[in-house]
Parts: C-alpha cells; structure tokens; sequence
C-alpha cells in the first residue's frame, strides 16, 4: 500500500479523497491554484503543492506540474478525482513512463472508451446492446421503409447534419417513413446542403441509467449496480438515485452483466461507469458511453452498497485483489443525492458568484434508519469563484426505502442555510414534493417538461400555509414580547396577543400565546401547538 | 432559521426579515409574511399597489459579471433581438440583447467594468 498519494484536483473531490486516505493511514498532497489557496482541501491536506494560476488551463490541467508536484513530495500514486486530467490518456501514459502509480484505469481502457465510436465498436464486440440503427447511403423511400422495419418502430430519421432539432423526424409506422423520409431529406439539402440520412431506433420515454462497474489488475470485475440519472437540466446532473425506479431484477442483472462484459473487454482495473439510456415503456436499453473515472455522483452507490469507492480504486491501483464476488454484493435501502449550485433558480438558474455569508448543512450522522451525508469542499466564508464549478454540495440521504429518503432528503434540504450567494434548494425541495419523481415516473425531460418556464416557486399547500403563519407570528410576537421586556419602555406591542399575518396578500387572524417551549397558535380560529427551541433575533 | 415540530411534525423554516415583514422559505416554495397588529392590517388594506416600475426601456445585466464589450453607442438603433454588449460570468459569455426596437438614449458602463445583477447598462429613448 502506498505511504502517500497526491490529489490532482480540487474542492469537494480532493476533501472526499482525503478523507478516505486519512482512514487508510495514507499520507496525501493535494496541488493548488492560486484561486484555492485557502481551501478547505489544502487546510486538510498534510502537504499542499501551489501550482499557478486560477485558469484549469494553467494549473490543474498541467501534466508537467502535476508530475513536479509528486516527485517533489514523495507521493507514490496520484488519485485525478473527476473533470480535469481523470481521462486523459496522456496523463496516464506519462505517469506509467514516470513510475507514479495512476489510481484509476490503465491507459488502453481509457483510450477505448473515450473515443466515441470506438467504444461502440468495443461495446458491440463485447456483446453489449447498442442502439440499432443504419448509417450508410439510404436509396429511398423503399430502402428506408426496409430498415425502418428491420431496427422496428418507432424509429428517428436524422439528418447527418442535423442539429438544434432541424432535420429531425420519428417515425411510428410506415407511412410515418414514408411521408418523413422525404421531408427530412429535402430539409436536410436545404437547411445544411447535405442529404445525407440515417435512421436509428427511438428510445421511447428516455432515462439515464449507468452501471458502476469495479475492477482490479488481476481480471476480477464486478457491478455495483445502477445510478438513476434522469433528473438533469441542460444535460447537467441534478438529482441522482440508487437504485433505479424503473429496473427490475432482470433488467438490472442485463445491464450488469453486459456493463462487466465491457469493462473485461477493455481490461479495465479501476472504479468506471458504464452509461445506458433506458425506455421507460419497455425497460430497453442502449449503450451510450462508458466513463473512466470517479463519477461526482458515486455516494449514492456507496450508500446502497456499503463499499467506499475510493478505497477501492486506491486498493485496485495498488495491486490488491477485490476481496468480494459479484454475488456478496446486495442492495441495501435507497440514496437519494441533490447537487447544491451556485445558481438562483427563480433567474432561470444563472450562476451565482460571490462570498458565502452563511453556510450551514444539516448535521450528518445516523438518525435511525436514516443516514445524512454532505460532500463539500467549502466552509463559511469561502468563495465560489467564477473559475471553477459552480456546485457547492452533494447531500445524500439514505433510507429504508425511495420515499424515505426522499423525505429526508426535502427535509434536510430545509436545514440547509446558504446565504451570500442564490442556491437552487428551493428549486430542489420542490422537486422531493412533486408527485411524478416521488412516483418514479419521469424521463431526461422531467425538468424541461415540469417546469417549461422555469422555476418560480412552489404553491404552499394548506398545510405548509398553516406552518408559514405560524412561524411568522411566532417570530413577530416574541421579538415584540424581547423589545418591550429589554427597553423598559411603554411598547405597545410588547404583550400583543392578536396579530393579523399577511401571507402573499391574504389575511390571517392569528393569535399567538409564547411559553418556554414556543407557543400556542389560533390560526382562523384553528389550534395549532409550535414548538421550536428556536429564539428569532430582533428586525434587522 | 426556525426549526422544531408544528402539531407533532418536525418542520425548518428559512426566515429572513424584510423591509416589510418576512420571506420565508420552506421546501420549494418561498413567501412573503406581514405580521400587524389588526389595526395596522386595516390599513394595509388601503394601501394601493405599488406599480411596477417600466424597465422595458432598460437594457439590464441578467447576473454579475464583466463586461467584456458594448457593442451599441447613443443614437444607435437597435432592433429587438439585437446584441448590443457582452458580459463574461463563470467562464461564459453572455450576449446581452435588446428586447425591443428603440434608439440608445444612455449607456452607462463600459467594456472592462464588473456590473451586478439587474443593474441598467444601457437606456433605451
């Protein structure tokens, strides 16, 4: 086992690396830009690295000072984390000519899978379902007829060109092709002066579905199951999941076996993702790529598996074998995970930048059968900057079942105090309470199709009204009863009973009665019991 | 925040004072909450509502961030549409365009010049 390794990455990544290593006993180095010099991963770190500038172009993506900074501290290996170098074939060829161990996959597997059409064919070879389709001159209507019915409807007829949905067309039936094979080809001359066309099988009701697949040098590979990725925004992850709503045993056990057919194929010897789009009419599903690194959305298989990713890649980089087989590996419960960004969801998600005024995640920990994580790699205080991701958090929750970690996921969503910048909490919390996710049923247009305006807020229920009233009364009437009992003064407010709360234009006639444990409330002439430890601070 | 049981639930509320009153925010839905006395909630009632201020002549910058060029001078028509500056935040860069046809009365930042959220770059006559 190695002594010490060196993080070639920053924030939340760099601190989840470190942590795992610090339990191994590993000593770590993380490498810094001048943009995170005071960051919580080089505080924690036993040795930090300054490598240059802000801008990833010159520093973190600089093999030369990456590769300066481990001879320089002695680290034996270096773990890329995900983004910057984690698939660059390069880095892994220059570590290997360097004698620096490369905790992740070997050169060859990276550079099967990363060029698109050659990991089809590789995923082909290996026996894994590819999305059936035709790319070859179509002669005509007649032709395109013939392999529409061959790939089986319904079917995409795409121009070669194609793009921004121009040149596009699904077809469910015969004269679907027969009608959009013309049009599309007419399209396609006119809008890109190329007619070419091909035609490829239509995945219904799409979902983003990717297998985590572990490996070591000693050709053992096995699954770790799938991850839910459908809930993303402009192609970006949002809302993650293991396991999968939509799989069932069968269809779990395909994808697997076809996911470490893949890996076996490339010899692959690390932590990797095999990424799938999936029907949600007939559970079908199609190879889209595999990814050769830590993927950011990893927790939610540790928390379902009980493994810790990291050490399992450092192990496998090491030489150690995988000390379990595919059938010691079950499911365990459900994890959920948010993506916290830097965004103000209410402005059409524009990023935000700027000095975190307050940041507060819930407590984590076990709190029966539910379990809290947050991966970050920001305190209080901290800046997110403009150089780098704006994502702030990872919070996962797990729990028995999907609606159980759901609701702590909405719930610990609520004790997360950001302030300083705009985050897309509310926007998350939103989505735990809508009633498609908590059925399961959605696709990769959930967002767009949910909210085709954007995020404007939620409408409170009666009983979220109930509660907003409540604690507004509450902190209305104890800073009222504070200022007349602190000035000595006549206030007139000061032991007010009978408030009226105006709630986005609505009045409320409320009566709130304090006490040592938060109040008694009439609400409309309704009782309700508050009870909150909680002391609001005088109107700013 | 606010945090305990309301009827036997546990429950966190973000709660931040306003100029009037509160914003609360809870889950996905974010409110605004006048506390009065009954009298003072009489009154309320009269108060007529604020009108919107007329920004469409305003050409404002959506999020903070640099401006990287303006690309329209007073006197200029634009039509709507039109890009007439950019602005680099998070490492992109962000056409800013008109939203009507007008003729630039006032630009008020230049090219260099870091401008916050909403604030107005340049006026439409």
């Amino acid at each position: 086992m190695f002594d010490k390794i060196l993080i070639a990455n920053r924030g939340e990544v760099a601190v989840r690396i470190i942590r795992t290593a610090r339990r191994m006993g590993i000593k770590t180095v993380v490498v810094f830009s001048e943009a995170d010099r005071d960051s919580l991963a080089v505080d924690m770190a036993d040795e930090s690295v300054f490598i240059g500038p802000a801008p990833a172009s010159e520093s973190y993506l600089v093999i030369d000072k990456i590769v300066a900074a481990a001879r320089e501290t002695g680290a034996q290996a270096i773990h890329p984390g995900f983004g910057f170098l984690s698939e660059k074939a390069e880095f892994a060829d220059r570590l290997l000519a360097e004698k620096i161990t490369f905790i992740g996959p070997n050169p060859g597997a990276i550079r099967a899978m990363g060029d698109k059409i050659e990991s089809k064919k590789a995923a082909q070879a290996a026996g894994v379902s590819c999305v059936p389709g035709f790319i070859g001159e179509i002669e005509g209507v007649a032709h395109a007829v013939q392999i529409s019915e061959e790939i089986g409807y319904p079917v995409m007829i795409k121009a070669s060109a194609g793009g921004g949905g121009k040149g596009i067309r699904v077809a469910f039936n015969r004269k679907d092709v027969e009608e959009g094979f013309p049009a599309v080809r007419a399209e396609a001359k006119g809008a890109f002066g190329d007619d070419r066309i091909f035609i490829e099988k239509f995945v219904t009701a799409p979902r983003h579905i990717e297998i985590q697949v572990l490996g070591d040098k000693h050709g053992n590979v096995v699954h770790l199951f799938e991850r839910e990725c459908s809930i993303q925004r402009r192609n970006q992850k949002v809302i993650e999941e293991a396991p999968s709503p939509l799989l069932d045993e069968k269809t779990r056990n395909a994808m697997g076996e076809q996911a470490v057919a893949l890996a076996k194929a490339v010899s692959y010897d690390s932590a990797g993702t095999v990424e799938f789009v999936a029907s949600g009419a007939d559970k079908s599903f199609y190879f889209l790529e595999m990814n050769t690194r830590l993927q950011v959305e990893h927790p939610v298989t540790e928390e379902i598996t009980g493994l810790d990713l990291v050490e399992q890649m450092i192990r496998s980089a090491a030489g150690e074998k995988l000390n379990f087989k595919q059938k010691d590996l079950k499911i365990k419960g459900w994890a959920i995970e948010s993506r916290i960004y830097a965004e103000d969801p209410y402005r059409n998600f524009l990023p935000s930048i700027g000095r975190l005024r307050a940041y507060r995640p819930p407590a984590e920990g076990e709190f029966g059968d539910i379990t809290i994580r947050n991966e970050t790699g920001v305190r209080e205080g901290d800046e997110i900057s403009m150089f780098y991701d704006p994502m702030i958090a990872k919070l996962v929750t797990h729990g028995p079942d999907r609606l159980s970690a759901i609701d702590a996921q909405a719930a610990a969503l609520d004790q997360f105090l950001i302030d300083g910048i705009a985050d897309n909490i509310p926007f998350l919390g939103a989505v735990m309470e809508e009633k498609d996710f908590r059925k399961g049923g959605f696709t990769t247009a959930y967002i767009k199709e949910k909210f085709p305006e954007g995020f404007t807020g939620a409408a409170a229920t009666e009983a979220q009204k109930k509660l907003l009233i409540a604690v507004a009364g509450f902190a209305r009437a104890f800073t009222a009863k504070r200022a007349a009992q602190t000035s000595g003064q006549m206030a007139q407010s000061g032991d007010r009973r009978d408030w009226v709360v105006i709630l986005d234009k609505s009045h409320h006639d409320v009566e709130i009665d304090l006490d040592e444990k938060g109040a008694a409330v009439l609400i409309d002439f309704k009782k309700y019991r508050l009870d909150t430890l909680a002391r609001p601070r005088a109107r700013a | 925040m606010i945090e305990g049981q309301f009827d036997g639930v546990p429950f966190a509320v973000k709660i931040k004072s306003a100029p009037e009153g509160y914003t609360l925010r809870h889950r996905g839905v974010s409110a605004v909450a006048i506390v009065a006395s009954p009298r003072a909630a009489e009154l309320y009632k009269k108060i007529p509502e604020k009108q919107k201020a007329d920004t469409s002549k305003l050409i404002v910058s959506p999020m903070p961030g640099l401006v990287i060029s303006i690309d329209a001078k007073p006197g200029q028509e634009v039509k709507s549409g039109e890009g007439v500056a950019v602005v680099e935040a998070m490492k992109m860069q962000n056409i800013i365009r008109a939203e009507r046809d007008g003729v630039i009365a006032k630009v008020n930042v230049a090219a260099g010049a870091s401008v916050a959220a909403d604030e107005v770059m340049i006026e439409l006559a």
